[in-house]
């Protein structure tokens, strides 16, 4: 048993301890006792600092003396202290460390250090991956897909940009102001948002001056603090598309040239095999490309010029194996045509040989030289044709004559001469003019070279006299022609000047060493002939 | 005032040469009773107050050395703080915790547990470590280059298990003032 008062004392003191609310009075007996308020005030403190600490609030002030209190305050040092050291721990001082908590310390400090360790790896994979973006030697940026702020870019993007490091600087900088055509960014948002990737997309782009940059993009969507970010990579092709469009250019002037050329341009290997023909070569030969690409070296030449190709190959090869430097060649040659004909071309051939000096093939060039062969043809005939009767000249005939006489010394067959005259072609000009005694020459030679064979060579000897070579004919062959001839001339109606009569003298070579020798025989004939009354042939036995 | 001694660091002797077989230790009662007893005969001659002025000076000049010759220089509030702690453990003279610390105000508040003068003294009803706090001020304004005054707010001696001080920054508006 206690007493009242005891029990009063028990019932205060329990609320105070147990209860959540305390509207407990101080029992009335010790109301005024100092002692007592002195020890209900330190457990009034203790309830409310526990109550504090309790609910986690540090910076109570606890005030107040005595054991229980000096604990309470410790525990409170202690932990303030912790929270001090964790803040120097989140500045990033990881030397703080806790030893005044019993095993929570040991729990404490290993949390620090495998936050340190990790923090150091996080820092080291940072500045490897800082690296690694600085010195990827394209452009590298990561912007903000949604309003393209550029959040980091590297030494190469100030490179290519031509921005210093100090310009960029500390400024917001968006990735639509370098993109020359916006529309075209954002369509690559668009497909960028869809794929999530996209590699090596052409865009153009413009730094600091206004030169475009041509750039291959390839990017992908990384999330950084949660917001979508592209990190693109960006190579700058500007100078590579300049090269390309320059040797586009440069390739297209030189087939432009190639294919419109009136000549034919060509490479062929050292095995005579075409590589390449413009397409002139339809217009020059009649084959097309595609045919003379197949064709072998004896279908591109006539066999006279033939040889020049081999000889020019061999050569060739000779001298590619010697390391000497191909000689250019140029000639004249003959070429079969698709219809049967043949042209003549002339050919300029040199080396073509790659930038580091190895030879590679033969480049041709190929022109039509036929009117120049027609003129040049056209030159020799009017050298030896008589301008009047376009019967050969006294040049023609000598030539023919000398070769006849080389030819003689040992043929088994002679040949034989006609001279032939005209008779009274006086009286034709005198009676009808020079321009009927000019047409009389004319319908002659018509007549002489109707009849005569194709290897006999009918020329103008001088004024109305004309000579006949005849290859191959003794005298018997050579008189025989000469009163077939003189028969024919007799019987025909010459224009306004009527009937015209010859008179012939023949002539055989008889071991002559000089034209002057038949000749003169052919001339004896010929006098002997007008002696004995015109109009027929005459030849010295 | 005649004066003969002035402290400085060498005046300590050479205790290893000095005490070969005794050692760098002694006895926390020993340290304690030279302390408390110097307290008692200085209070009677000069009075409570000037004695706690005293013990203060005392303790900054105790600092001042200790600093000078104890510690290594940094600029680091961490790393002065942690240098600290260790040596004060070390040397067996309190485990040193910062519960606040804005330097950018002057304000600091710290406790010692476990303190050499104070712990496990009995309740006197007054904060008595007044020579740890000169020490305190000294340490402080040696490692900021700026003075604190440094005051106990609880106490061993007042009841409570640990020495709390709270350190502020003497401005310019407070050194005009003296
Ligand atoms: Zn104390």
């Amino acid at each position: 048993m206690i007493s009242n008062e005891a029990r009063l004392l028990l019932d205060y003191l329990e609320a105070q301890l147990y209860d959540v609310k305390t509207n407990q009075d101080i029992p009335t007996s010790l109301a005024n006792d100092e002692g007592f308020l002195q020890l209900d005030k330190t457990i009034k403190i203790i309830r409310a600092s526990v109550v504090e600490l309790g609910n986690g609030n540090l910076s109570y002030q606890i005030n107040g003396k005595g054991y229980v209190l000096g604990s309470l305050k410790s525990l409170q040092a202690s932990l303030r202290n912790l929270t001090w050291k964790t803040k120097a721990i989140a500045a990033g001082d990881f030397s703080q460390s806790v030893h005044c908590l019993g095993d929570f310390s040991d729990s404490f400090n290993s949390m620090t250090k495998k936050l340190e360790v990790s923090i150091h790896e996080i820092k080291e994979i940072q500045e490897h991956f800082k690296m690694i973006f600085d010195t990827i030697p394209d452009m590298t940026i990561i912007s903000n897909i949604e309003d393209g702020t550029v959040i980091a870019y590297n030494q190469a993007f100030l490179e290519t940009m031509k921005f210093t490091k100090e310009e960029l600087e500390n400024k917001t900088i968006l990735i639509t102001d370098y993109c020359n055509d916006l529309g075209e960014h954002a369509k690559f948002i668009e497909r960028l948002k869809k794929d999530s990737f996209i590699k090596n997309a052409e865009m153009n782009f413009h730094g600091k001056s206004d030169q475009i940059i041509t750039g291959l993009v390839s990017s992908r969507i990384i999330k950084i603090k949660g917001a979508p970010h592209t990190l693109s990579v960006i190579r700058d092709i500007t100078e590579l598309k300049a090269i390309e469009k320059k040797l586009r250019e440069s390739e297209e002037l030189h087939r432009l040239l190639a294919d419109n050329a009136a000549d034919v341009i060509w490479t062929m290997g050292l095995d005579g095999k075409f590589t390449y023909v413009s397409p002139s070569v339809e217009k020059l030969r009649g084959y097309t490309v595609a045919e003379v690409l197949a064709q072998s070296p004896e279908e591109v030449l006539c066999p006279s010029s033939l040889i020049h190709l081999q000889k020019g190959l061999e050569n060739a090869i000779r001298l590619i194996q010697n390391n000497l430097p191909f000689k250019v060649f140029r000639g004249e040659l003959e070429q079969p045509c698709k219809n049967g004909t043949t042209v003549w071309t002339e050919a300029t051939v040199s080396g073509i040989y790659s930038e580091d000096g190895r030879f590679i093939g033969m480049l041709g060039v190929t022109r039509d030289i036929s009117d120049r062969k027609i003129m040049e043809e056209e030159i020799v005939r009017l050298s030896v044709t008589d301008k009047l009767t376009q019967s050969y000249n006294r040049l023609k005939l000598d030539e023919t004559m000398d070769e006849q006489l080389k030819l003689a010394k040992i043929a088994t067959v002679p040949f034989s001469i006609l001279i032939l005259d005209i008779d009274h072609f006086k009286r034709v000009n005198d009676n009808y003019g020079h321009q009927v005694g000019d047409r009389v020459l004319v319908e002659l030679v018509a007549i002489l070279q109707k009849h005569v064979r194709s290897d006999d060579v009918v020329g103008r000897w001088g004024g109305e006299e004309f000579l006949i070579i005849l290859p191959n004919t003794d005298l018997e062959g050579g008189v025989g022609l000469a009163e077939k001839l003189q028969k024919l001339v007799g019987a025909n109606i010459f224009t306004r000047a009527g009937r015209v009569t010859i008179s012939i003298g023949v002539a055989a070579y008889q071991g002559d060493l000089s034209q002057e020798s038949i000749v003169s025989r052919a001339d004896s004939a010929l006098y002997l002939a007008k002696k004995n009354g015109r109009n027929r042939v005459e030849y010295l036995k | 005032m005649e004066k003969k001694y002035e402290f400085s660091w060498d005046l300590l002797g050479d205790i290893e040469a000095g005490r070969p077989n005794m050692g760098n230790t002694t006895r926390v009662e020993i340290y304690r009773l030279m302390q408390f007893t110097f307290r008692d005969i200085i209070e009677k001659h000069v009075g409570w107050e000037k004695t706690n002025e005293i013990f203060y000076d005392a303790g900054q000049l105790a600092g001042k050395e200790f600093y000078l010759h104890m510690l290594e220089k940094t600029d680091n509030l961490n790393a002065f703080i942690n240098q600290l702690q260790d040596v004060l453990k070390e040397l067996g003279m309190g485990i040193l915790r910062i519960e606040e610390a804005d330097m950018e105000k002057g304000e600091l508040t710290l406790t010692i547990s476990e303190d050499l003068d104070c712990s496990g003294l009995p309740e006197t009803g007054y904060e008595i470590c007044t020579y740890d706090e000169g020490f305190i001020s000294a340490l402080l304004e040696s490692f900021a280059g700026i003075p604190f005054i440094v005051k106990e707010i609880d106490c061993w001696c007042t009841g409570d298990r640990t020495c709390r001080f709270s350190a502020k920054a003497k401005n310019e508006g407070n050194q005009s003032e003296k």
